[in-house]
């Protein structure tokens, strides 16, 4: 990995010929739109993200009173595009509202994992010694359960609930960005311009801050990204576990468990649609994730 | 050549005789279960798929009429005690052998119950437990009801009692306690009821085999001292743990009845000319329960209003394959039942005119929680702590709620469209669930149930309202409701009893003590071929009144 020194302008023009010179932000938007997958990811990210903002602007939806047991099970129609569930609710504006608790929490939970997890990698990474034993210690021992069981583990000490969920996924995703900072630090710790800032005098939090982490940023972004589909699967598992969501409130996960019970029966939108959701929008972010790795990765620079 | 053609006409010939006579199989009865039975040992177990076995080969000293939970004559012709209901004298059937020849008489029902009752008696495991002994009687040794038991003469034996006990007949007919041979049960210790011994009972089917995870076959036993109705010679219970293969294997011949089928299923069922269900009367009760802890639900007119909310009809609807509306806490088929209440109304309107009366007129969904006296009860004037009211959803499937989270969510809907919202909660697991209701902990409204276990109502209403202000019935303190059930409790004749459990559950209706939702029936499935199965409520059905075309 190389670095990406917002500080200095870098000669960008390799491999794009008719541009003789082009802003740092400028030569990543070009590769990024060159490549097929980033642009396909970005598409499906996009609508989802819009589709979970419009949702619940647009549709006053209240769980707590959704109930028609008449129209218990009704197949797919105009009048239930995606078909109604064991209880008569209608299933697609389940998957919207469903889709923007997924966003909330894939959000938020990436958010808490990278900001402690890069605090704490960086911190490692840059001071080294015992601080570092001890910090990566800790991210071994977190590492060492599989994520969803330590996930599981964690909701059934705190109790159900979407917060205790998004709390629990964030917890077990910290040592992946840990990890990974760590390392960029440690890369960078030895590069000339840490050095010089040392021999300048600069305080070590103002190296970390203005030097160490700005140039490990596009790794982390690209692994946040990835993050964001690892974290709406997380969710969906939890919810499916009957962990997350909490009933009435709608979630895709918990929607797969609700309605497993009746595909026997024929019932299939119950579980096809969130299913097609949770699907979508995981694949949105791998493709984004993927795409944004081949973009920002210096290595990759200049090749299609 | 003509000779040799002779000899294989003579071969055919025997042939043609001999095959029909070693194809003769006896007639069978194949009854798919969804797992094995657990010990084929009457006193250590509680699941259905060991009693459907244990009950074509095993007897009590009494039995349950055909689809009644009256209580006829069994092992012992007759019953009786003293007044105050404390000693009970059986006088047992003569001419009975158990399956291994040795006879049926005073000492061994003597011998059977205080295997169960003492903990230090040489055959009284400690590795198994004799849960509804237990339960039954209110404990083992000393605390045990059954004090002691008395050999009056070979045929008599009589059973004293710590305190009065008016469901005595009704609980000596529960298969828990039938009588198995004191010699098998001396002989194999505590392999007795383990497939490779099975039991030694007086039933009219003894033992064959138990191939685990495949079947259980039983035998019609000669020696039977009663009438067989039906014409079943062999029963095989096949263990198909798949419920959709189990169904397949119905629809196939393969099994000739089963237990339970889907809604779905049942509409299959009534296309098909092969097959046909009955449904098992219903013993139940599906409840949902108010937390007196909560200062809110001790105005009637909150109760009423909740009441009035729920549209019981819809949920019976969407929900069972078969249940009923439940005007009260007794089901219909069992005796104490009131006929005259009238059925829970669903009107949401007088359910907001109710609310507004009550102080409500916007609804609520924060309660008022009371704190506890030293003595363990509610304190009516304290001031109480605000919560978010909960509904506690059961986290499993049961005969009278098929589906706890669904129901819930539709109780849940039908409560925000007055104005009461509630926060929907899964308290866990089930032992979770029960032990914090045991604990008066399910702080809101939850639901639970009840099958009873005797036909006796004392084993019902009795069972959650004879003590008033008890933590696991939520704090329920309606005492003129308590009195009556005691006192049902304490009489000897159905008669005097009766009214006493009519009052008693008009009075929860009148109240809305407790909300009852549905009393609901369990299909059994059955091939064309197959008649004379009687669905009994408590679940003792027996083969040797079937017949197999």
């Amino acid at each position: 990995m190389g670095q990406v020194n917002t500080t200095q302008a870098l000669p960008l023009a390799l491999g794009i010929e008719e541009a003789p010179y082009l802003s740092e932000w400028q030569s990543l938007w070009l590769r990024f739109r060159r490549n097929k997958s980033a642009r396909i990811g970005a598409v499906i990210v996009i609508l989802y993200v819009a589709v979970a903002l419009l949702v619940p602007l647009l549709d006053h939806y209240n769980p707590l009173r959704d109930q028609n047991l008449s129209a218990r099970f009704s197949p797919p129609s105009l009048e239930h595009p995606f078909g109604a569930d064991n209880i008569g609710r209608d299933v697609m504006r389940r998957v919207g509202h469903g889709a923007s608790v997924s966003l909330v929490v894939s959000l938020l939970s990436v958010s808490v994992s990278v900001v402690i997890g890069v605090t704490l990698g960086e911190v490692a990474g840059f001071i080294s010694g015992w601080t570092d034993s001890v910090i990566m210690r800790l991210m071994d021992i977190i590492l060492a359960f599989p994520s969803l069981l330590l996930a599981i583990a964690l909701v059934a000490i705190f109790g159900p609930g979407l917060r205790n969920a998004m709390l629990a996924i964030a917890v077990v995703n910290i040592p992946v960005y840990a990890r990974l900072a760590r390392s960029m630090a440690i890369s960078i710790r030895n590069e000339d311009y840490v050095m010089a800032a040392h021999s300048v005098g600069a305080r070590p939090r103002h190296i970390l801050i203005r030097h160490v982490l700005p140039n490990s940023l596009a790794p982390l972004i690209v692994q946040a990204t990835l993050g964001l589909g690892t974290a709406v699967v997380e969710t969906a598992a939890l919810g499916f576990l009957g962990l997350g969501q909490q009933a009435p409130y709608p979630e895709l996960g918990k929607m797969l468990a609700e309605s497993q019970q009746y595909l026997v029966t024929g019932a299939w939108w119950g579980m096809v649609f969130p299913g097609i959701s949770i699907t979508l929008v995981v694949l949105g972010f791998n493709l984004l994730g993927d795409g944004l790795r081949d973009t920002l990765d210096p290595k990759l620079r200049g090749t299609d | 050549m003509a000779k040799k053609l002779g000899v294989l006409l003579a071969v055919l010939l025997v042939m043609t005789l001999v095959g029909p006579l070693q194809a003769q199989e006896p007639v069978t009865f194949i009854w798919g279960a969804y797992t094995n039975p657990v010990q084929l040992y009457s006193a250590v177990v509680t699941d259905g798929v060991s009693f459907f076995v244990l009950e074509q080969g095993c007897e009590s000293l009494l039995a349950f009429d055909g689809a009644t939970t009256n209580v006829i004559p069994s092992l012992a012709t007759e019953l009786t005690s003293n007044e105050d209901l404390t000693v009970w004298t059986a006088k047992l059937r003569e001419g009975v052998t158990f399956h291994d020849g040795t006879p049926f008489n005073a000492e061994a029902v003597a011998f059977n119950f205080n295997v169960w009752r003492s903990t230090d008696h040489p055959l009284h495991f400690a590795s198994q437990v004799y849960e509804y002994y237990e339960y039954m009687f209110d404990g083992f040794d000393d605390a045990s009801l059954i004090q002691s038991i008395d050999i009056v003469d070979e045929y008599t034996v009589r059973f004293n009692l710590s305190r009065p006990y008016v469901q005595m007949p009704n609980t000596l007919a529960m298969p828990m306690f039938e009588i198995h041979s004191p010699a098998a049960l001396e002989k194999y210790g505590e392999d007795y009821g383990t497939p490779t011994v099975g039991y030694v009972c007086t039933g009219p089917y003894k033992f064959v085999e138990w191939v685990t995870d495949d079947h259980v076959t039983q035998d019609l036993w000669d020696g039977y001292w009663g009438e067989i109705e039906g014409n079943v010679e062999r029963i095989i219970q096949r263990v198909i743990p798949d419920n959709a293969a189990r169904f397949a294997a119905l629809q196939a011949g393969a099994i000739h009845g089963k237990e339970n089928a889907t809604p779905e299923e049942i509409a299959l069922i009534e296309a098909s000319d092969d097959l046909y269900y009955m449904l098992r009367p219903s013993l139940n009760v599906f409840y949902l329960a108010f937390n007196y802890r909560i200062k809110e639900f001790h105005d009637p007119l909150v109760r009423q209003a909740i009441s009035l909310a729920l549209n019981r009809q819809a949920y019976v609807d969407a929900f069972y394959v078969a249940a009923e509306v439940a005007n009260t806490f007794l089901p219909p088929l069992m005796w104490g039942y009131n006929p005259d209440v009238p059925m829970p109304e669903y009107n949401p309107d007088k359910a907001v005119e109710l609310l507004a009366q009550a102080g409500f007129p916007n609804g609520f969904s924060e309660v008022t929680v009371l704190p506890l006296d030293d003595a363990g009860n509610v304190m009516l004037d304290a001031e109480g702590e605000k919560v978010p009211l909960t509904l506690f959803w059961m986290p499993v499937t049961r005969p009278y709620n098929p589906d706890g989270e669904g129901i819930g969510q539709a109780m849940a809907a039908d409560l925000a469209a007055i104005g009461i919202n509630v926060q929907l909660e899964n308290a866990g697991d089930w032992a979770t669930y029960l032990d914090r209701r045991r604990k008066g902990d399910l702080i809101g409204l939850y639901q639970l149930g009840w099958t009873g276990d005797n036909g006796d109502p004392d084993n019902f209403s009795g069972y959650f309202f004879k003590n008033c202000n008890q933590p696991q019935e939520g704090y329920f303190n309606f005492p003129e409701i308590c009195e009556t059930l005691q006192q049902a409790g304490s009489l000897v004749s159905q008669a005097d009893r009766e009214p006493l459990y009519q009052q008693a559950d008009a009075m929860l209706a009148e109240t809305v003590g407790r909300i009852t939702i549905a009393h609901s029936q369990v299909p059994l499935v059955f091939r064309s071929n197959v008649s004379g199965y009687i669905a009994n409520p408590l679940g003792t059905e027996l083969i040797r009144f079937v017949t197999v075309e």
